[in-house]
């Protein structure tokens, strides 16, 4: 070969070459999108986080902004990171990913409109929360003190109890409708002269607390509601596809380049041909490698996914748990603090008891997060200690038994021949108390709970029995499920965690449980746990 | 599911029992809910007694900010409206430059902007940077472009110098931009009197300062101007409780606010709460300049905004407060 055609072979060798660097470049690298994932989880993390300090800042809890302003500025960086990465994709896949950043823009940009315009309402709203019933409170013992205003003094107080009240129940159209109307009396009442300004102020605060609580609470729902949480899992799994597409692609690409290349390099010597195909082995198996490395990483993501929405799921329930209990400790301490002086012992200890049944609730369900949280991640302590089962569970019903109110009656029947048995005793209580509770909350007044206990071999078997409303089949699978709550529960009040953590609790025993249930007529829960398994079960 | 929550949960118990600080933000609701049943307001945070900036790019912003260069009269700088000795805006009522056309709106201090979530009365601008083709391109300050000003820049060695020792690509919209703005952001006053009062220094207050930063808290001013900046990190309509525009009639374009930006009804008349940082010196008031002293705005502010009128003893104890929040500006080498 002349000197001169070997240099134009070298030449489109080289161009090829040129060529197939740059099919590598369109091929993702994989350091980018694991930062490009990282950013996804980020965002979906900071999304589940302004949901959280909304509902903080409405439970008042928080009454500055600096904390949502941050996050909404971080997701926007984020954001911003994600759409400068997107021209790693080949073209025709760019457009899903980039048209999933783009809703994911639309459904970011809602939230942060919804949350600008839930901060200025809130602030507007606690303002006059907290203000209202001092202004009121002054205004009407200003008329009390006189004679002839005391009527007056009546009608300021209408406004004040109503208003507050609402503020307590606000979901209540009654509460709303009593409020309004209360308002509406007074502000057509004729006002002693000189104290107009003060009735205004009243009045315009009141007002104010019942518009603006009905809007912030629709504002608070309507910004958990924007889907972007779920707009950043759809773009990541349009990424997803785009980068099997381009694998794809990249292998095709690189066969017709390989054999282009083969062709152009006949004429070379045996030793280019020979560097050639080792540098094409040692691509196959880059590329064999990058695609098992991404296989992990779908893998991975798949759980870390689940772990994020579980976060943001469990967040926003939690908070609404704790939402009801520490409404009714705020308002029953700013009540106290506004007329405790003036009320009634017994009106008082009512609010105390309040506060106090409150608090209980709140540790309870803590106490029962807790538990299903240890057992999820297998750090639940099983601590057993030998225990005389018949005693114990005596005790157990005679402090039960003051709990039932009048309308509820409990028969027990407690085998005398149940022997020691190795158990945990804390964990054992949850199982029993949380069913009985259960049968009791769950049964009509009047209702017969019966408990039993016997021995059956090498087992202890408990059995609960109600005629409650019963546990329609659709929700059995569900049943122990954290936050699940039964279609049928109506009104009854609970949080869902109690069965949670009774099958936890069962688990930990090696035990077995089982469930028969009647809708409308009643259901039975009968536990069984084997009484001296301790060798078994210390590791 | 219960799995993921099982990991959530676990972490959470890990930060509970104090034996790891892992992923404590993500507790941080479960705490607070836990340990905090009654409200407290927080503190306004102080200002931050350093920024991190490039000091080469600062100066050169500086340089930039103060050079009359910028206008193609050679008659305005910056620093003609944002006096940096003089609370860093120009203390008019509405600036009124000659050969301009005169502003629509009182020109709101530069120091702390980097601070606020929004810039500008109706909070049109999210970012310092693209805020900066304002000043250039509008007919009220410079009226020129980014070409002329970057034009007229090249033709002068010592700027060809001060950027290529910078930035590589010399003097670029990018580069002039970036100068500017880190420049701003350096624009901070920290260790004012009440900033060293929230750090500890027990008697940086007086008695009666610190009776008006309660009354500020107790009377709700503090639902409105809050956050680092005593203000900047929300909207509110200037008339909450009572029309403010109805009573002082002649509503402009300029009074419609945030409404100008989004053009939705609701946002009419609402502006960014001011920043109250430095605001004894920052006079006249509101987005009009329509309050020359700061006893007339607080009393405005008490009425229209909080529906509860303040007596004077009270507005003046918040003004005694107000003065408080008077920072010094550290930083900044004169050419
Ligand atoms: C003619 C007077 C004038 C000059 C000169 C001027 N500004 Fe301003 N500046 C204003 C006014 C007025 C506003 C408020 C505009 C609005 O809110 O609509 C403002 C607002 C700003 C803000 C936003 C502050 C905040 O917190 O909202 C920044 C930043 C700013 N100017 C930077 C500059 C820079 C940089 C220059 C020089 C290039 C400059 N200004 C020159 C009058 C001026
Ligand atoms: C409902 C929210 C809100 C409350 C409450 C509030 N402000 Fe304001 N404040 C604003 C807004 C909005 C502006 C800007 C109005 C404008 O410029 O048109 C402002 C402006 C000011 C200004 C003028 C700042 C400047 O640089 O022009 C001062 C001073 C001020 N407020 C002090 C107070 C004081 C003191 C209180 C308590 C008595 C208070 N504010 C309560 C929203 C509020």
């Amino acid at each position: 070969m002349s000197r001169a055609a070997r240099a134009v072979w070298i030449a489109a060798l080289l161009g090829a070459a040129g060529l197939a660097a740059d099919g590598w470049r369109t091929e993702p690298d994989p350091r980018v999108l694991d930062h490009y994932r990282r950013d996804i989880r980020e965002l979906q993390a900071l999304d589940a986080r302004i949901d959280g300090q909304v509902m903080q800042s409405r439970q008042a809890l928080v009454a500055h902004y600096d904390g949502i302003v941050q996050t909404m500025t971080d997701t926007n960086t984020v954001l911003a990171r994600l759409e400068r990465v997107e021209d790693l994709e080949g073209p025709a896949d760019r457009e899903r990913v980039v048209s999933g950043l783009g809703a994911l823009r639309a459904s970011l940009a809602e939230k942060a409109a919804l949350v600008e315009s839930f901060k200025s309402e809130n602030a507007i709203l606690r303002n006059s929360v907290r203000y209202f019933p001092i202004a009121a409170k002054r205004l009407r013992d200003e008329l009390a003190a006189s004679p002839e205003t005391q009527r007056l003094a009546a009608d300021v107080n209408d406004v004040l109890v109503s208003v507050l009240e609402l503020n307590e129940t606000p979901s209540s159209e009654e509460a709303w409708s009593r409020a309004q109307s209360s308002i509406d009396t007074l502000s057509v009442l004729v006002v002693p002269l000189g104290m107009e300004e003060d009735f205004e102020v009243v009045l315009r605060h009141a007002q104010t607390v019942v518009d603006r609580g009905v809007r912030v609470d629709a504002m608070t729902a309507d910004i958990l509601a924007v889907p972007s949480a779920s707009d950043a899992v759809a773009v990541d799994t349009a990424l997803e596809r785009a980068m099997r597409d381009a694998y794809r692609r990249a292998d095709h690409r690189k066969i017709v380049l390989f054999v282009t290349l083969l062709g152009a390099v006949v004429g070379l010597s045996v030793d280019i041909i020979l560097r050639l195909r080792r540098s094409a082995a040692q691509e196959r198996k880059a590329t064999a490698r990058l695609a098992e490395a991404n296989e992990i990483l779908v893998r991975e993501k798949e759980r870390e996914r689940e772990l994020l929405e579980l976060k943001s799921r469990f967040i926003s329930m939690t908070s609404h748990e704790f939402r009801t209990p520490l409404a009714v400790i705020l308002s029953s301490t700013e009540l106290l603090e506004a007329y405790g002086e003036r009320w009634t012992p017994a009106k008082r200890a009512d609010h105390f008891a309040r506060i106090k049944d409150a608090t209980a609730g709140m540790e309870q369900m803590l106490d029962s997060i807790l538990v299903i949280g240890k057992s999820d991640s297998g750090k639940l302590e099983y601590n057993p200690v030998r225990l005389d089962l018949a005693r114990w569970t005596h005790h157990l019903v005679d402090a039960f038994r003051p709990t039932l109110t009048k309308s509820h009656s409990l028969e027990a029947s407690i085998d005398a021949a149940l022997a020691e048995a190795c158990v945990d005793e804390k964990l054992l209580n949850h199982i029993v108390t949380n069913l009985l509770s259960n049968a009791v909350k769950y049964s009509p007044a009047g209702g017969v709970v019966r408990f039993a206990v016997k021995r059956d071999g090498d087992r202890a078997v408990f059995v609960v029995t109600d005629d409650g409303i019963g546990i329609p089949a659709q929700d059995q699978p569900m049943l122990f499920d954290s936050f699940h709550r039964c279609s049928n529960v109506g009104h009854i009040r609970g949080t869902g965690l109690g069965l949670a953590v009774v099958k936890r609790a069962i688990e930990a025993h090696r035990g077995e449980l089982h469930l028969a249930s009647d809708v409308g007529r009643g259901t039975t829960f009968t536990v069984s746990i084997p009484l001296g398994a301790l060798h078994e079960l210390v590791e | 599911m219960s799995h993921g929550l099982a990991i959530f949960v676990a972490t959470a118990l890990v930060a509970c029992n104090g034996e790891g600080a892992t992923e404590t933000a993500d507790v941080n609701l479960l705490e607070t809910a836990q340990t905090r049943a009654v409200s407290i307001d927080d503190p306004i945070e102080p200002i931050p007694l350093r920024v991190e900036v490039d000091a080469r790019k600062r100066a050169l912003g500086e340089r930039l900010f103060r050079d009359p260069i910028l206008s193609p009269d050679g008659a305005v700088a910056c620093t003609t409206c944002h006096d940096l000795a003089n609370g860093g805006d120009d203390g008019r009522t509405k600036s009124d430059i000659v050969g301009r056309t005169p502003a629509l709106v009182n020109t709101p201090s530069i120091f702390n902007a980097a601070f606020n979530f929004r810039l500008h009365w109706g909070g049109g601008y999210d970012e310092l940077a693209a805020q900066l083709k304002v000043p250039i391109e509008s007919p009220r300050v410079m009226a020129t472009s980014f070409d002329e000003v970057l034009s007229r820049l090249r033709t002068r060695p010592d700027y060809r110098d001060a950027f290529a020792g910078i930035y590589p690509e010399g003097i670029t919209q990018r580069s002039f931009t970036d100068a500017i703005v880190e420049f701003e952001r350096s624009l901070v006053t920290p260790n004012a009197a009440f900033d060293r009062w929230l750090r500890g220094e027990a008697d940086a207050l007086t008695e009666r300062e610190k009776e008006g930063y309660s009354i500020f808290k107790s009377h709700g001013c503090i639902s409105c101007h809050q956050g680092v900046n005593v203000g900047g990190n929300m909207f509110q309509k200037l008339g909450v409780m009572r029309e403010f525009f109805e009573e002082r009639g002649t509503v402009t374009e300029a009074d419609l606010g945030r409404y100008n930006v989004t053009k939705r009804d609701e946002d009419r008349h609402v502006f960014r709460v001011p920043s109250l940082r430095n605001v004894a010196v920052t006079g006249p008031y509101f987005h009009d300049g329509s309050a020359e002293t700061l006893e007339e705005a607080v009393q405005i502010m008490s009425v229209y905004q909080l529906g509860r009128p303040l007596d004077d003893d009270q507005v003046d104890a918040i003004v005694a407060f107000l003065r408080t929040l008077t920072g010094r500006y550290e930083g900044g080498t004169r050419p």
